[in-house]
C-alpha cells in the first residue's frame, strides 16, 4: 500500500480538476471562433438603442446599395457617449439626441463637419390594452380611470424630456405628475403600458407597433424637437466610408425606412 | 519551585501575559507522565501551545533534551515544525479528509518512500488499526481514533508528547481505553508525556507527577500522592476531593510533635513548625476515614462519633455525610465507602457511628501568606 | 439561430470565474480570521462590487482603463487594449464575481478547525504545505459554492460588460447583451428563445460543476 503516492495524487487531482474544467470551457469558446477582435475593415456604427430595429433595416439597405456590411453596436446614448470618450472604436455615432453628439464634438471626439440631423423623434400617447376608456384625444390623460402614466426618465432620455414638456404644454402636468412612473428608456416605458402595468404612456413612435398598439400622435409644437444626430469619429480610419454612410442616411431609401419605423425624416423641418 | 527531578529532559520557565491574568510557569519533567492540573481557564492550554511553538510567550526558556526550543533572551524561537513535539488537541485532531494510514504518514520525517511506507505499516500494526487503515477517521470507532491520533503523533518521532484535555467529552469506556493507551505508551517509550486536564479522577489515575495551576500561578508541583494528600491550598483541596476542612487550634509544638485541638479532641501530629496558640486549617480526605467494626486502640488513631445524615452516591462509591460536634455547635464530615463497605456496616440514616482516621491523614494547610 | 453570443458568454464567464478564483482565494486567505482595521478595510473594498450597480462599476472601469487613462493608453500601445474587447468583458465579469468567491472562500477557510492546522505544523509541515494539504482541501466545499456563484454571476453579467466591452456582435456581445438587444429591437420572441437557451446551458453547467466538485472534496 503506497500511502504517500495516493495521498499526493489525490491532493493534486482535487485542486486542479475544477480549474481544468473551467479552462476547457474557455478554450472551447475560442476554438469555435468566438470572441474575435472586431473586424477592422468594416464600418462600425454605434447606434442608440431606440434606433433598433430601424438601423438593422438601414444597414441591410446600405449593404444592398454599396456592398458594404456594417457592424452595428446598440446601447443607450449615454453609455455610447462614455465609450466614445474613452476610446470606443466606433466610426459613426448615431444618437437619440443632439446634446451628446454636440458635447463630443466640442471635446474633439467627433468631427463637427460631419454632423448630420438624420431624423426627428415623434411622440405618441399610447394606451394599455386593458384600458377601459376611449382614446379620442389627449384629454384621456385626465380620465379618472388613468392611475399610472409611463414616460421615459426626463433626466436621461430625450423622449422623457419631450413627454414632460408636452404634459406641461397641455396644462395637465400638475394634475397628473403624481401618477407618473418612469422607465429608464422609452422602450421600457412603452413596455409598462403594453403589459398593462401603466394605463397610458407618452413614448416614442418608434417603439410602438402599428396595428397592435393603440396610440395617437402628439403634435410637435408641444415639445422641443427631438433631434437624432449622427457624426463620424475624428480618429476613425474609415472617414470616407463614414461620410458615405452619413450621406446614405439622407437618401430617399433611408428616409422611407426611418419613416416606416416611426421617425420623421428631416427635410420638412430644415432649420 | 522545581521538583528537582534527577534526569529532567524538559525544562520550562515561561511568562505569558493573557487577557485576564499573567501566566507564570516554571517546572521540569523527566520521562514520566506529567499532569498539568487546574480549573478551566487557568492557563494550562496556553502552556501546551507555548511548548508546541504555536504561541510565543512574553519571556522565558524551554529546553528539551539539551536542545533550546525557546529562549527570549537569546532570541531563539523554534517554529513548531522543528521542535519534534507531538501535539494532540481535544478531540484528537485527526484530518477528516485523509485515511487513517495517510494521517499516520503525515508527520513522517523525510526518507525513501519504501522506508516510510514500512513505518506506517508498523504503526498500524502496533496500534491494531489494520482494518481501519484505508478508512477515514469518521468511519472508525472512538477507540480506533484515539489510537490513530497517538500513532500519528508518535510516528513523527517526537521527544515530548502533549495532550490537551484528552478526556473531555468521552464516555467511561473511551476514558478507560485512553488511559490504558497512554499508560502503555509511557511504559514503552522513553519520553515525557504532558497531559492537561481539569478532571480530578483522570489526573489521579495517570499522573506520576503533577503541576497545579490556578489563574496563571503554579501553586503546587510534586509527585501525585503529595499533591492529593497534602494540597497546598483549600481551593485545591476542594478540587481534589478533600472536602473535610476544619479549624483547629495549635496547643503545643516541638520538634517532631505538635498537639492540636480539634472538634473537642486533643490530637498529636508527627510534625512541627506550627506556632503555638494559633489557629490552623486542616483537611482530611473522605477516603481516609473509616467506619470500623473494631475501633482501633493505637495511639495514632483518632476516633470521632458522628450522626449519619445523608448518603450521596458518587458513581459506584458513596459519600456518607456525618454530623459531628465541635465546641461551637456541629459541622459535617464526609466519609467515602464502597458498596461492600456499606453492606458490611449496615448503616442507617440517623444512627450514630464511630468514625476512625489515622493522624497522618490530617493535613495542615500552610499559612497562605507563606506561599510565595 | 446565431449562437455566437453563447460561445462568447461561455468563454468570458469561465475565464472570469477562473480569474476571480485566482485572485479571490488568496485574498480570502489574507482576510480569514483577521479583524484588524486594515483587513476590515480591505474586506469592504473587496465587497464593493456587490454594492455598486454594475453600470456604475462599468463606468469606473471604463474611465480607468479607457484610451484616455494612462493605463489604457499604455495597453493600447502594447497592442493589448482591454476596453471593447473580450478581455475587457472578462475583466468586468471578474470584478462583479470576485466578492462572491471571496466571501464564500473566506467563510469556508475560517470554518476549518484551527486545531487541525496546529497539529499539521507540529508534524513538521511548512505553512504552505499546511495550507495546501489541510486548509484548502477542507475548505473546498465552500470554495466550490463560491465558484458556482461566481460562474453564474459572470454568465449573467450585463451592465458593467456593456460599458467596458461594448455591444459588438461577434466580439463582445455576450448572451445577456444579445437578449437585451433583442428586447430593444422589439423582438420578444428572440429574446425569450435566447433567455431559455442561456438558462438551460447555465443550469447544465452549474449542476455539473457541483457534481464534479463534490466528487473531489470528500467528507
Amino acid at each position: 500500500m503506497d500511502v504517500l503516492d495516493s495521498f499526493h495524487m489525490k491532493l493534486s487531482l482535487r485542486n486542479s480538476r475544477i480549474l481544468i474544467e473551467l479552462a476547457l470551457l474557455g478554450l472551447c469558446g475560442n476554438l469555435l471562433g468566438a470572441c474575435q477582435a472586431p473586424d477592422e475593415t468594416r464600418l462600425t456604427v454605434a447606434a442608440a438603442a431606440s434606433l433598433n430595429p430601424a438601423f438593422d433595416e438601414i444597414a441591410a439597405g446600405y449593404k444592398a446599395a454599396s456592398g458594404e456590411t456594417l457592424v452595428l453596436s446598440f446601447a443607450s446614448t449615454g453609455a455610447l457617449a462614455e465609450q466614445l470618450r474613452n476610446g470606443g472604436p466606433f466610426d459613426v455615432f448615431a444618437a437619440a439626441d443632439a446634446q451628446h453628439v454636440d458635447e463630443l464634438i466640442d471635446d474633439g471626439v467627433l468631427r463637427g463637419a460631419t454632423r448630420t440631423v438624420f431624423a426627428y423623434g415623434q411622440l405618441v400617447l399610447l394606451i394599455s390594452p386593458d384600458f377601459q376608456g376611449e382614446l379620442a384625444d389627449t384629454s384621456v390623460l385626465l380620465d379618472p380611470g388613468v392611475k399610472r402614466i409611463a414616460i421615459a426618465n426626463p433626466e436621461h432620455a430625450p423622449y422623457g424630456l419631450a413627454a414632460e414638456q408636452a404634459l406641461k404644454a397641455l396644462g395637465v402636468w400638475d394634475r397628473v405628475r403624481n401618477k407618473i412612473i418612469m422607465g429608464e428608456t422609452v422602450r421600457q416605458a412603452a413596455t409598462f403600458v403594453q403589459t398593462g402595468n401603466a394605463d397610458v404612456g407618452l413614448v416614442a413612435r418608434s417603439v410602438v407597433t402599428p396595428g397592435k398598439d393603440m396610440y395617437i400622435l402628439i403634435p410637435e409644437d408641444l415639445f422641443d424637437p427631438i433631434e437624432h444626430v449622427a457624426a463620424a469619429r475624428s480618429d476613425s480610419n474609415h472617414l470616407s466610408e463614414a461620410l458615405q454612410f452619413l450621406e446614405f442616411l439622407s437618401s430617399p431609401e433611408a428616409r422611407s425606412t426611418l419613416e416606416y419605423f416611426g421617425f420623421r425624416p428631416p427635410e420638412e423641418n430644415q432649420p | 519551585m522545581n521538583s528537582g527531578h534527577p534526569r529532567a529532559c524538559l525544562e520550562v520557565d515561561l511568562h505569558v501575559v493573557l487577557d485576564d491574568f499573567t501566566l507564570e510557569a516554571s517546572f521540569s519533567a523527566s520521562q514520566e507522565l506529567l499532569v498539568l492540573f487546574g480549573p478551566s481557564g487557568a492557563g494550562k492550554s496556553t502552556i501546551l501551545k507555548a511548548l508546541a511553538g504555536l504561541l510565543t510567550p512574553d519571556r522565558g526558556t524551554i529546553r528539551l533534551n539539551d536542545r533550546v526550543l525557546y529562549d527570549s533572551r537569546s532570541k531563539v524561537n523554534l517554529p513548531p515544525q522543528k521542535r519534534r513535539i507531538g501535539y494532540m488537541p481535544q478531540q484528537y485532531g485527526l484530518f477528516p479528509h485523509l485515511t487513517i494510514a495517510e494521517n499516520i504518514a503525515y508527520g513522517l520525517p523525510p526518507a525513501p518512500k519504501s522506508k516510510r511506507n514500512a513505518q506506517v505499516e508498523k504503526w498500524i500494526e502496533v496500534m491494531r488499526l489494520t482494518d481501519q487503515a484505508d478508512r477515514k477517521p469518521s468511519e472508525a470507532s472512538g477507540g480506533q481514533q484515539q489510537r490513530a491520533a497517538l500513532a500519528r503523533a508518535m510516528a513523527s518521532g517526537p521527544e515530548l508528547l502533549l495532550m490537551d484535555e484528552p478526556f473531555a467529552a468521552l464516555d467511561e469506556e473511551l476514558r478507560a481505553h485512553l488511559r490504558g493507551e497512554i499508560r502503555d505508551l509511557s511504559n514503552t517509550f522513553d519520553l515525557p508525556i504532558l497531559i492537561v486536564t481539569h478532571d480530578t479522577s483522570e489526573a489521579y489515575s495517570l499522573a506520576d507527577h503533577m503541576v497545579v495551576f490556578e489563574r496563571g500561578v503554579m501553586i503546587q508541583d510534586g509527585p501525585r500522592e503529595d499533591v492529593f494528600r497534602k494540597p497546598v491550598s483549600e481551593s485545591l483541596a476542594r478540587l481534589l476531593g478533600m472536602s473535610n476542612v476544619y479549624d483547629a487550634d495549635v496547643l503545643t509544638s516541638e520538634i517532631g510533635k505538635t498537639t492540636i485541638s480539634w472538634l473537642g479532641n486533643i490530637i498529636e501530629l508527627p510534625m512541627n513548625r506550627l506556632v503555638e496558640g494559633t489557629s490552623v486549617r486542616i483537611g482530611i480526605r473522605p477516603g481516609e476515614i473509616e467506619i470500623p467494626q473494631q475501633i482501633s486502640t493505637e495511639p495514632d488513631a483518632v476516633i470521632l462519633p458522628g450522626r449519619l445524615v445523608e448518603m450521596i452516591p458518587t458513581g459506584f462509591d458513596l459519600l456518607l455525610r456525618f454530623e459531628v460536634q465541635d465546641s461551637a455547635g456541629s459541622t459535617f464530615m464526609e466519609v467515602r465507602v464502597s458498596q461492600a463497605g456499606m453492606m458490611n456496616a449496615r448503616l442507617q440514616i440517623g444512627g450514630i457511628y464511630q468514625l476512625q482516621l489515622n493522624n497522618t491523614s490530617i493535613h495542615v494547610f500552610s499559612d497562605p501568606r507563606e506561599l510565595d | 439561430m446565431n449562437l455566437v453570443p453563447l460561445l462568447i458568454s461561455l468563454r468570458v464567464a469561465s475565464l472570469a470565474a477562473l480569474l476571480s478564483l485566482i485572485i479571490g482565494v488568496p485574498l480570502a486567505t489574507l482576510l480569514a480570521r483577521r479583524t484588524s482595521f486594515w483587513s476590515r478595510l480591505l474586506d469592504a473594498f473587496a465587497t464593493l462590487p456587490l454594492v455598486l450597480p454594475p453600470t456604475v462599476l462599468g463606468y469606473y472601469l471604463l474611465v480607468a482603463l479607457g484610451a484616455r487613462s494612462p493605463l489604457g493608453a499604455a495597453l493600447e500601445n502594447l497592442g493589448l487594449p482591454l476596453v471593447f474587447t473580450w478581455r475587457g468583458a472578462v475583466l468586468a465579469a471578474s470584478f462583479v464575481a470576485l466578492p462572491l468567491i471571496t466571501q464564500s472562500a473566506r467563510a469556508a477557510l475560517e470554518s476549518v478547525d484551527p486545531d487541525l492546522e496546529d497539529v499539521a505544523r507540529t508534524l513538521g509541515h511548512s505553512e504552505l504545505s499546511v495550507f495546501f494539504t489541510i486548509r484548502l482541501p477542507l475548505a473546498w466545499r465552500g470554495i466550490l459554492a463560491g465558484i458556482v456563484l461566481a460562474f453564474a454571476r459572470a454568465l449573467g453579467e450585463f451592465g458593467a460588460t456593456l460599458l467596458v466591452a461594448g455591444n459588438i456582435p461577434g466580439s463582445t456581445q455576450t448572451m445577456p447583451i444579445a437578449i437585451y438587444d433583442a428586447v430593444q429591437r422589439g423582438d420578444q420572441a428572440m429574446a425569450n428563445m435566447l433567455a431559455l437557451i442561456l438558462a438551460s446551458v447555465a443550469f447544465i453547467l452549474l449542476v455539473s460543476i457541483r457534481r464534479f466538485g463534490q466528487g473531489l472534496g470528500n467528507e
